[in-house]
């Protein structure tokens, strides 16, 4: 914790590295691996991680949360899919993710996987008893491209409880059937 | 002083340090994933983990608290660097010597402190009370609640306080655990500050991102290779994905929510104007999980009163609805204030002075150093983490129904009576 010449405020109150350095944006990029549908409605962002080279397109509504991430190129977070799956972003806290079973995406069968993962707890410098808060997500990867990228699907969740309307999932998987190879990766 | 000199000397020798000559001296180069150079001078004096690795030797059995003469030797100088003010109660000495022990012993520790040295950086670290926090028992252990350590930048040199609650915590809990939070403190903001002023961006390294996430990664490893558990949510958020982890942080608490990428620091104005506009999905979004979450309770009602199911086997959901609901109610008050931190420092950067002097820092290769540290630090902490044994998964309490068997049931239950279920 900090405590800054600025503490008033408080009262009241990404070149060099960790950001896009390229002159396009991340769904652009994608879009010459991927064709995909949007879900309607839903609010979309788009950033990168890894120096730009990790790219990240998501859409969220409410607690839900859809992406797709690109991983494996140069100075990725992840080499390979096999990289991926051992790592933060498919562990539960370093235990393999679950395989809930398979599906049908941009022609090719996947493992789709499912895990609960823990969520930000507010305030880095607190420490609050129990085992932190968890969401759950489910996901699958896509074969690598032949430059060596390649592609998760996401759907998570900011809670650990399940999506009651199942809305959420039903738009999970008419996204997942809308993913095509793009024709000219 | 003669006292530091002679202990500076002492550790010089064991890290291999050698006088005037960094000009001449080739440096070692480091390795892909060191956390510097290496071979960094300062007033004369070239120091590394390099040199150090090279003095160590099988002295740890003749050592007073079982270090080599690596460790050792960082440890004295670290010593030397810090002023450690325990204040009155009698078994803090012991404490706060066991965690500067504690951290030596770790790999990230040891690179942090030879570059401590390396940049002569100074401390100060006392214990001392934090407001809202407090030592309460949880799973049999007596721990430190909310606040484990705070640092005051705005002295010189920086004052480290860690919380004296640990006086009184479990003592296999304490260690690991105020090795990373001082090390977090130490190593991160109060290095990182002085850092900041000999590269002259004193003013923007207070508002930028990366000093959080920096100390928090140092926090971590130093923290996980001393023995503490992997269960910190913040440290899996940030290793999952650093940009959604700012974003988060940036409209749940009032601090982050001035903090900048380099690149924001160029504008940050309309950042600021567009965080503002996230404050309010943040808070839609909360609510939205809030009464999501509150949704299972009339469905709970419905096992036990039409099911007869005991309500104790449902505490677990239920408590966890509570306490979610008490958080809900306290980030509420927290996003107007992070909507008046917003406001406030808009309105201070609205002086094309302020404004000009933010953008012009950017500019400084502090902060391309800084963010190459970033990236390896979270592939340090990737590493580390994958190799380590997962955290064993808390079982539920027995006979204790979980979310899925709860959502099984409901499922189960509106397909064999719809009649319970009207729409």
């Amino acid at each position: 914790m900090k405590i800054l010449l600025f503490a008033a405020q408080l009262l009241f109150a990404a070149p060099p590295a960790a950001e896009v350095h390229v002159s396009t944006t991340p769904s652009k990029i994608a879009a010459a691996l991927l064709d995909w549908t949007a879900p309607s409605g839903w609010t979309e962002s788009e950033y990168s991680n890894a120096g730009g080279a990790d790219l990240v397109i998501a859409y969220e509504r409410g607690i839900d949360r859809i992406e797709i991430k690109i991983f494996g190129a140069p100075k990725s977070f992840y080499r390979a899919p096999e990289d991926f799956l051992a790592g933060p972003g498919a562990t539960t806290m370093g235990r393999a993710p679950e395989k809930s079973g398979s599906a049908r995406v941009a022609g090719r069968a996947v493992t789709v996987y499912r895990r609960q993962y823990p969520m930000a707890g507010g305030d880095p410098h607190a420490f609050s008893p129990g085992p932190p808060r968890m969401g759950r997500e489910t996901f699958c990867v896509l074969p690598p491209f032949p430059d060596g990228r390649f592609a998760v699907l996401s759907y998570a969740r900011e809670s650990p409880a399940p999506d009651i309307t199942g809305g959420a999932d039903k738009a999970w998987k008419a996204f997942l059937s809308g993913v095509r190879r793009a024709r000219k990766p | 002083v003669r006292i530091r000199s002679l202990v500076l000397a002492v550790a010089a020798a064991a890290l291999g340090v050698s006088r005037p000559v960094a000009q001449t001296t080739p440096s070692v180069p480091a390795s892909p994933d060191a956390l510097f150079d290496g071979a960094q001078a300062h007033d004369g004096v070239v120091v590394g983990p390099r040199g150090a690795a090279a003095a160590a030797d099988g002295a740890a059995a003749a050592d007073p608290d079982g270090l080599d003469s690596k460790q050792r030797a960082l440890l004295d100088g670290l010593l030397a660097h810090v002023d450690v003010n325990p204040g009155p109660d009698p078994r803090a000495p012991a404490l706060l010597h066991d965690t500067f022990v504690r951290i030596v012993r770790t790999r990230t520790g040891q690179e942090m402190a030879a570059r401590f040295l390396a940049e002569n950086a100074r401390a100060v670290v006392e214990f001392g009370v934090h407001l809202s926090s407090a030592v309460a028992i949880v799973n049999g252990k007596a721990v430190v609640l909310y606040s484990g350590a705070d640092t005051d930048l705005t002295r010189r040199p920086p004052v480290v306080m860690m919380n004296q609650g640990y006086l009184d915590a479990d003592p296999a809990w304490r260690g690991p655990t105020m090795a990373g939070i001082l090390g977090h403190e130490l190593f991160g903001h109060a290095l990182e500050c002085q850092r900041a002023d000999g590269a002259g961006v004193t003013e923007s390294e207070k508002h930028y991102r990366g000093d959080e996430a920096n100390a928090g990664m140092l926090g971590w490893l130093i923290g996980l290779e001393a023995g503490a558990p992997a269960d910190d949510g913040n440290m899996w958020s940030y290793l999952r994905d650093p940009e959604a982890y700012y974003r988060d942080l940036q409209t749940m608490m009032g601090y982050y929510s001035v903090t900048f990428s380099v690149a924001d620091m160029k504008d940050p104005l309309g950042v600021l104007k567009e965080r503002r506009a996230r404050v309010g999905q943040a808070r839609a979004r909360l609510h939205a999980s809030r009464d999501d979450e509150d949704t299972w309770r009339p469905i709970v009602a419905h096992f036990v009163d039409v099911h007869r199911m005991e309500s104790r086997n449902f505490s677990g959901i239920l408590e966890h609805i509570d306490r979610f609901d008490a958080y809900t109610d306290t980030q509420d008050k927290e996003f107007g204030h992070i909507e008046e931190s917003i406001d406030s420092y808009s309105r201070r950067l609205s002086d094309p002075k302020e404004l000009a002097e933010l953008s012009r820092e950017s500019d400084s290769p502090y902060y391309v150093g800084t963010e190459q540290r970033l990236q390896v630090l979270r592939g340090r902490l990737k590493a580390l983490t994958a190799t380590r044994k997962p955290e064993p998964s808390a079982p539920p309490p027995p006979g204790q129904i979980t979310w899925d068997r709860l959502s099984e049931m409901y499922e189960k239950d509106k397909k064999e009576h719809p009649e319970h279920w009207p729409k």
